[in-house]
């Protein structure tokens, strides 16, 4: 018997890549925007020089792990399209294949030479511009291998520029704040004017990240999602909400440090706090970077909403996709007391699929007493199946489950969640 | 401090537990020609599909076989330079019959998908 892994070994790759990659360039923005001229307008050479040295390994371990993330990245995929070993690939030439012969590889070639060329100009100052160049195109150049870069239409060019601004909004913020951390600690009880400069200097780039991730992150989400009922009504919307609130939580904790801390910065108890909950910024950001590996290996709802028809605007509507079958169910209307619903059963080619027989269930949350509702769907002339006496007791989330039986006789079973509101 | 960390590492754990186990794919089939499910006549001398992502062509590939199941197309399956999410294969000289389509591509954001659909060429 096969079984399923507990989760989708290209998360974590995913998530330690991105991580890794804002690591080393927040940390390569932090040292030219902020540390450098912080230590230069508190006198303190000797200082910069020790931040310095301690930041480069920060930047270095940060490129190394982007590396080895990469390469399992490229490895898993190669397993992935081949449908062989990790080691097989390996030894027989389908990662070669991969990384010289697809976009995701070319991309991954110019990326590990940006890698190399910040590695070995990181130690000289005087090359800072070609630093952030670098690691800004270091960063930006995971667009166009993700959901952004795959559009086929001339509006994917927007979306691809702005998940390239979001990727660089996000590495300026969170991939710099193990770096403001680390100089917090270097420099608490020794030197609170640079403290003081480098929170100064952290602030508006902070709030400039923020803007341009709220603003880029609502475009986004223009071009992934179908509408705001998505992030309720579909996994990938609900891990988008979760996203959302790990930021919300950051902006906030960003707020305290930047209006109650920063002002009291010569105590060295604030920096000490100032440096405590810069780590829990960066805690929160590793969350947001498990949601970020996940998401792209999920299907935005905008890829699998094409609804086969006009649906009505006060009609709940939840759409359903499995490697077997997909499924459109419209709920009409999508309210509490009497309603009626339709089915419609497709390939994945969007062609009718030919069901035996269906059975349609819906389900009121685990903490509702009122009872599930089944029915057995009356197929419709244009293949479509019809659920009439629907009589939807209470408003929420419920589930609705449908049981296909093929003509070969056997069983797919769809389910997904469907939000019925209350009738004013 | 332990607590702390026993707090941090719950919350991990609990992050992971809710994100989803599988993979989905991308590219789907926005349409073709000859369209999916259609009779037609002449016989088209190529399939064309059109896909809703950018592909891969040296992983995306399109069969056409008769209802005996042997092969039809002419030739490898070819990414139209100035679309890539259209790919075209084409097709022998087609006597009247029932033909399956099946194609298995990969998105530029490397994502592997596949489905079939089947046109009728008739007298």
């Amino acid at each position: 018997m096969k079984h399923e892994p507990v989760i989708d070994p290209l998360v974590p790759v995913r998530t330690v890549h991105f991580a890794a990659t804002a690591l080393a360039a927040g940390t390569v923005s932090f040292l030219v925007v902020v540390a450098e001229p912080a230590f230069a307008a508190a006198g303190d050479a000797n200082g910069w020089k020790a931040f310095q040295r301690a930041a480069r390994w920060l930047a270095w371990s940060g490129l190394a792990l982007a590396a080895a993330s990469g390469a399992a990245w490229l490895i898993w995929l190669a397993s992935d399209i081949y449908g062989a070993s990790l080691v097989y690939v390996c030894v027989h030439g389908g990662a070669l294949s991969v990384l010289t012969e697809t976009r995701f590889g070319q991309v991954a070639i110019a990326r590990l030479a940006l890698a190399l060329l910040i590695g070995i100009v990181l130690p000289w100052p005087s090359t800072r511009w070609l630093q952030l160049l670098a690691a800004a195109a270091f960063v930006g150049l995971l667009a166009p291998i993700g959901h952004a870069g795959a559009s086929a239409s001339d509006a994917g060019n927007m979306h691809l520029g702005s998940d390239i601004l979001h990727l660089l909004g996000a590495a300026a913020w969170l991939g710099a704040l193990p770096a403001l951390a680390l100089l917090l600690h270097l420099v608490r009880g020794k030197a609170p004017a640079v403290a003081a400069a480098a929170a100064r200097r952290f602030s508006p780039l902070g709030i400039a990240s923020v803007g341009i991730l709220l603003v880029t992150g609502i475009v986004n989400s223009w071009y992934l999602l179908s509408g705001p009922s998505n992030l309720i009504s579909t996994d990938y919307g609900r891990l988008v909400l979760l996203k959302i609130g790990m930021f919300a939580a950051m902006v906030g904790i960003a707020a305290v440090n930047r209006y109650r801390l920063t002002p009291r910065l010569a105590a060295p108890s604030a920096v000490r706090a100032l440096e405590r909950n810069s780590l829990a910024e960066v805690c929160l950001g590793l969350c947001v970077f498990l949601f970020v590996g996940a998401l792209g290996t999920m299907e935005p709802p905008v890829h699998n909403h094409i609804p086969t028809e006009q649906i009505p605007p006060d009609a709940a509507y939840v759409h359903i996709h499995s490697s077997e079958a997909m499924a459109d169910v419209i709920i009409e209307p999508g309210r509490t007391g009497p309603a009626q619903a339709k089915v419609l059963l497709l390939r994945e080619d969007f062609s009718v699929f030919t069901a035996q027989g269906l059975k349609f269930v819906l389900t009121p949350q685990a903490t509702s007493k009122v009872a599930s509702i089944t029915r057995t769907p009356e197929r419709q002339p244009d293949g479509s199946w019809k659920i009439d006496r629907l009589n939807i007791a209470e408003p929420g989330v419920w589930t609705v489950t449908l049981t296909i039986t093929t003509t070969g006789g056997s069983a797919i079973v769809l389910d997904a969640p469907v939000v019925i509101e209350r009738t004013k | 401090m332990t607590s702390r960390i026993n707090l941090i590492v719950t919350g991990f754990v609990g992050t992971l537990s809710i994100l989803p186990a599988a993979a989905f794919a991308h590219a789907h089939l926005d349409h073709s020609a000859p369209k999916a499910g259609t009779a037609v006549s002449p016989a088209p001398k190529e399939v064309v599909i059109w896909f809703t992502e950018a592909l891969e062509p040296k992983f995306s590939t399109v069969e056409v076989r008769d209802a005996k199941g042997t092969e039809v197309q002419s030739g490898k399956a070819v990414l139209d330079p100035a679309n890539h999410a259209e790919l075209r294969v084409p097709l022998k000289s087609l006597p009247p019959g029932t033909y399956k389509v099946i194609w298995r591509v990969l998105s530029v954001d490397t994502h592997r998908t596949q489905g079939d659909f089947t046109f009728t060429v008739g007298r």
